[in-house]
């Protein structure tokens, strides 16, 4: 869905792309003699991560500074991907460059398996990187993942049901967002299956921020030993209030996913008050509803004290070099160009995405919706940086606490105990 | 006579009656006798050499690689930098002293039995309906039952999980409309057994085509005489079944119970779509465990260990129908 | 009177039986239905608290979009040769191995037998890894033949196994005659027997063909793209910003209809293929 408004915007990006060949006139780094350059570099990009125009921008920079080379990209799906990633950097002939969600860097830069890109990282731009992808991206100290794009959650709502539901203004508080859920379960309440806050039991990232904001951690780390904090007070009481909003105001399934129970959906059949959810899941709804165009609106998560905003989780998208590529400068080069200010200015605005520096963050200013997703990046964060991280992620164990807790079959307290104590024995196994 | 054997009537008839006769009399008949008079002959060996050669090349040395891989040490940093580390029996022990893994195995044995009792009586049930059919009508249980063999697992499963999917499911809302019943909020995921049912359920669709149709022929080589003595002797459907059917068709069933079982043991893109093990792991089951050690967590030589240990639970749990079947298979030689 | 009730007995049996039929054929269709049908519904009728079971208005926008997704026709080009060619050599080879089993009395013959049932007892899945090292040492990864050999190794087991039994029904008698008149004993099998093992080939190229054409987890990882099949395409409508129902309906449907159209084409032959097969123990 997101493709095809992408790929309208095709012309102008091919404009853009054009200019983005004539601005760079870097000379060509060392190592690149005409007669030992591979004749084409590998670039694995994910299912919908790059729109075609920016995709084409950049291999067309490339190929004007390195005429000999082709750059191949290939389409990667989700499904299997840490799979396919495993056996690709363990095999002869790994990706050149490769894009890695944002949680699995450490688990690959850990093996070996990627290029330390540490010295490079003034090259890059990198002090104005986004800082959740930085992190995520670094392993000891180390950059092994170069931010790519960001995505964060929002609260997406319907301004026909505000207006009807008689709310004016967006809550600003933990407490005027429960009163406005209540405005909401008045209004269309009587319909059994509305929610005012649609909100599946298994969806993680949304949690996240109702943890962050009550000073609560999902690990921390002790002298070189990781300890799962969910049962921290803070952490529990921010899942206490998760808790109560869920069970009072969500009628979705407790144990569904954001994947099979996708908000988007209650959302454009007015089932669901306010979703949170990510920047393009506003067009997902126009899109099934056309109806609805301009009146999906969007605000940032509140957080408990008035004023401020909750910390919302980063995920994203890093860049890496495999440590067995064959031609890594050649592969730099066109990481480079991929991670600049062109062709992220480009990315941010035909994709819609939040691009990888704190300095295009203004690129959405005019842009209603997409302005409070650039905002919310800014207070954002993202999980422990270790590379067992992403066993806690495939153990399924922050799902099943937020089942057991949504459920009511275990206390709050239980529950966190429980996870708690898998994420200490996962990360430090 | 029959909508499922229009492409041959006459050769399948004359097999049919073959089929009967051979298994059960057991006594080799006069040219295999004359064939193992020639038993010193090097053809057999020829003629099995280019299956050893694929079987041996890209089955057993890779089993025989997932035995040595069971003794190493394997993970994602071993895989990518090459490196052997040899821990011993250090794998074996870290899987049998986990306490999940012995009830992860106690729930596939039951799991895999539940769904092969489910997939033969569902099957025998079938074939006995289609034999009672008229031409049209069994052609339409056929063509169902093609339908749903022909899907691809995984998109099965995934129609299966939307169908039991708490809103948009096809099942709550046809409950909710039929019977006096609300289930327009009723989950089938959020504990053990509801969810057991839609992946057992799943397993078994696909499983029935297989079984069904495979009866149903071994079914029309018995000749209806059989049963019009045995009705005239007074025979009723049940006594006809368990003195004429089950006896002439025991070769099948046995083929049909050791291969469901050995595929039902290693059940996996129903459990990876449906559950994927959850609500809380309580549907976990071997395969997907040893998945988890392996893709999951990247510790490769763990997951060895677990494979290696499951297929010897398999050749235990199979191990009697295996030599029931070879022993039939030997006496029909 | 018995004479007299009879009749009326067995004609409400007979309703009894043609109730149960249209039952069991709902039953295997209609997740198919479900399927196919949401693959021609329009986006907002799909996944919705407005369940319906016919739509109300059909596209074609989830197949169209599917055709055009990118790679798709080398996907199914990649499909189509290794699924037929592990179909073909699969048969061939399992024929001669059957052959061996079912006319020869042997020494390891025992052995052998016990091999190929224990063999399928390891998962698939756990074998990826091992596959995966016995192919980058030998540098085979990649190689689309290879991706056929494999799938022949998973499927021969059981297609020897079938076809043993079936060779084992066929009278030798027939082909014994043909070599007294003065044809060669590969003459005589050709002519005589061959012919009537038509429909257990036809089982167990089946058997070969849907496992190779369903198989995701090896292609995915011993390949790269440009190698890949259709399983792996499916995955196209899976992306970051969510599931796309009816492009995965559409994709589904479409991947099934060769199985589909294999499978009515053959399967008058293949069900006495299979019982033939499976008696014989």
């Amino acid at each position: 869905m997101k493709h095809r408004h992408l790929i309208a915007a095709g012309i102008a990006a091919a404009l853009l792309g054009v200019s983005a060949c004539g601005s760079s006139n870097d000379a060509p780094t060392g190592n690149n003699q005409a007669a030992s350059q591979p004749k084409e570099i590998t670039i694995w990009l994910m299912n919908g991560s790059a729109p075609d125009s920016v995709v084409q921008a950049v291999n067309k920079e490339f190929t004007a500074k390195h005429p000999g080379t082709t750059p191949k990209i290939e389409i990667q799906q989700w499904d299997g991907i840490q799979e396919k990633t495993t056996t690709a950097l363990a095999g002869n002939t790994p990706p050149d460059v490769l894009e890695i969600g944002s949680t699995l860097v450490s688990k690959f830069a850990d093996s070996g398996g990627l290029a330390d890109l540490t010295g490079k990282k003034s090259d890059l731009g990198g002090d104005s990187w986004l800082k959740g992808l930085t992190e995520a991206g670094t392993l000891d100290g180390k950059i092994y993942g170069v931010p790519y794009y960001g995505g964060v959650r929002a609260v997406i709502y319907r301004t026909d049901m505000f207006t009807k539901a008689g709310i004016s203004s967006p809550p600003t508080d933990l407490a005027s967002f429960t009163a406005m859920l209540d405005k909401l379960q008045k209004k269309f309440g009587a319909d059994p299956k509305f929610s005012a806050l649609y909100f599946p039991g298994q969806y993680w990232y949304a949690a996240l921020p109702f943890v962050w904001d009550a000073g609560g951690e999902l690990a921390v780390q002790d002298g070189g030993q990781w300890k799962g904090a969910l049962d921290s007070p803070q952490a529990q009481a921010g899942l206490s209030t998760l808790k109560d909003l869920v069970t009072k105001y969500s009628k979705a399934p407790v144990n569904g996913n954001e994947n099979d129970n996708d908000p988007a959906t209650p959302m454009g059949e007015g089932k669901a008050g306010v979703i949170i959810d990510n920047g393009w899941k506003v067009g997902v709804i126009t899109k099934a509803h056309p109806e609805l165009k301009g009146k999906v609106a969007v605000f940032a998560l509140p957080g408990k004290s008035p004023g401020t905003t909750a910390p919302v989780f980063l995920g994203g998208s890093n860049l890496a070099i495999s440590e067995g590529s064959k031609a890594p400068d050649l592969a730099y080069d066109w990481l480079k160009i991929m991670a600049g200010t062109t062709a992220q200015t480009q990315l941010a605005t035909d994709g819609g995405v939040i691009p990888n520096s704190t300095n295009l963050l203004n690129l959405h200013a005019k842009d209603p919706i997409l302005s409070v997703f650039d905002a919310a990046a800014k207070n954002s964060r993202s999980t422990p940086a270790t590379p067992k991280w992403a066993n806690v992620e495939s153990g399924t164990i922050l799902q099943d606490m937020l089942v057991a807790i949504f459920s009511g079959k275990s206390s709050v307290a239980d529950a966190t105990k429980t996870a708690s104590e898998a994420i200490t024995k996962t990360l430090n196994s | 006579m029959d909508v499922l054997d229009t492409g041959q009537p006459d050769v399948d008839s004359a097999l049919a009656t073959t089929t009967v006769g051979a298994p059960l009399g057991g006594a080799p008949t006069g040219p295999a006798r004359r064939h193992r008079r020639r038993a010193g002959h090097l053809l057999p060996y020829w003629l099995l050499l280019p299956s050893v050669v694929v079987l041996v090349g890209l089955l057993a040395y890779p089993l025989f690689s997932l035995v040595t891989t069971s003794f190493r040490r394997l993970d994602l940093r071993q895989l990518i930098r090459r490196q052997t580390i040899w821990v011993g029996t250090a794998n074996y022990r870290a899987i049998l002293r986990d306490h999940e893994f012995w009830v992860v195995t106690l729930r596939t044995i039951v799991f895999a039995m539940v769904c092969v009792a489910a997939t033969l009586l569902a099957g025998t049930l079938v074939a006995l309906l289609m034999r009672r059919l008229g031409r049209g009508m069994r052609l339409l249980v056929s063509v169902g039952m093609l339908l749903a063999w022909a899907t691809p697992t995984v998109s099965a499963a995934t129609v299966f999980k939307w169908l039991f999917d708490e809103q948009y499911g096809v099942v709550n809302w046809l409950v909710t409309e039929l019977t006096p019943l609300d289930w327009s909020a009723h989950s089938w995921f959020d504990s053990k057994w509801p969810a057991f049912f839609v992946l057992g359920l799943c397993v078994v669709w696909q499983a029935i085509p297989f079984v069904a149709l495979t009866l149903y022929a071994g079914l029309t080589s018995i000749p209806e005489e059989i049963y019009e003595a045995a009705t005239i002797d007074g025979a009723g459907a049940w006594r006809q079944f368990w003195a004429v059917t089950r006896p002439l068709l025991r070769p099948i069933f046995l083929i049909l119970i050791s291969l469901s079982l050995i595929w039902d043991l290693k059940v996996f893109s129903q459990l990876y779509v449906i559950t994927r093990g959850g609500p809380s792991r309580s549907t976990l089951l071997l395969n997907l465990y040893t998945y988890n050690l392996g893709f999951g967590v990247s510790r490769f030589g763990v997951a060895a260990a677990a494979a290696v240990i499951m297929v010897v639970i398999t050749f235990i749990a199979t191990a009697f129908y295996i030599r029931t079947m070879i022993r039939v298979g030997e006496e029909a030689l | 009177m018995t004479a007299m009730r009879r009749p009326k007995r067995r004609k409400r049996g007979a309703v009894a039986a043609n109730i149960a039929a249209v039952l069991v054929f709902l039953f295997f269709a209609f997740p198919v239905y479900w399927m196919a049908s949401t693959a021609f519904k329009p986006a907002a009728q799909i996944r919705t608290f407005n369940i319906k079971l016919f739509p109300t208005a059909l596209t074609l926008d989830h197949f169209r979009d599917a055709f055009r997704t990118a790679n798709f026709w080398t996907f199914l080009r990649n499909s189509l040769i290794v699924s037929l060619s592990t179909t073909v050599l699969s048969v061939l080879v399992a024929l001669l191995a059957a052959t061996a089993l079912a006319r020869f009395r042997f020494r390891g013959r025992r052995t052998y037998l016990i091999m190929i049932l224990v063999v399928q007892m390891v998962p698939l899945e756990a074998l990826v890894i091992p596959m995966y090292l016995v192919l980058r040492d030998a540098d085979l990864l990649n190689v689309l033949p290879v991706l056929v050999a494999t799938y022949m190794a998973f499927v021969l087991p059981f297609t020897i196994w079938t076809l043993r039994g079936f060779v084992a029904t066929l009278p030798v008698d027939l082909e014994e005659a043909a070599m007294v008149d003065g044809a060669s004993r590969l003459g005589a099998f050709w002519r005589i027997t061959f012919p009537l093992m038509a429909p257990g080939l036809v089982a167990t190229g089946v058997f070969a063909f849907i496992q190779a054409w369903n198989e995701f987890i090896l292609a995915l990882t011993l390949m790269e793209q440009q190698n890949q099949t259709l399983p792996v395409w499916l995955g196209t409508f899976k992306t970051a910003t969510g599931v796309d129902w009816g492009g995965l309906m559409a994709g589904s449907t479409i991947f099934a209809i060769p199985v589909v159209a294999f499978f009515l084409v053959v399967q008058g032959r293949m069900t006495s293929g299979l019982a033939a097969g499976a008696v014989k123990g």
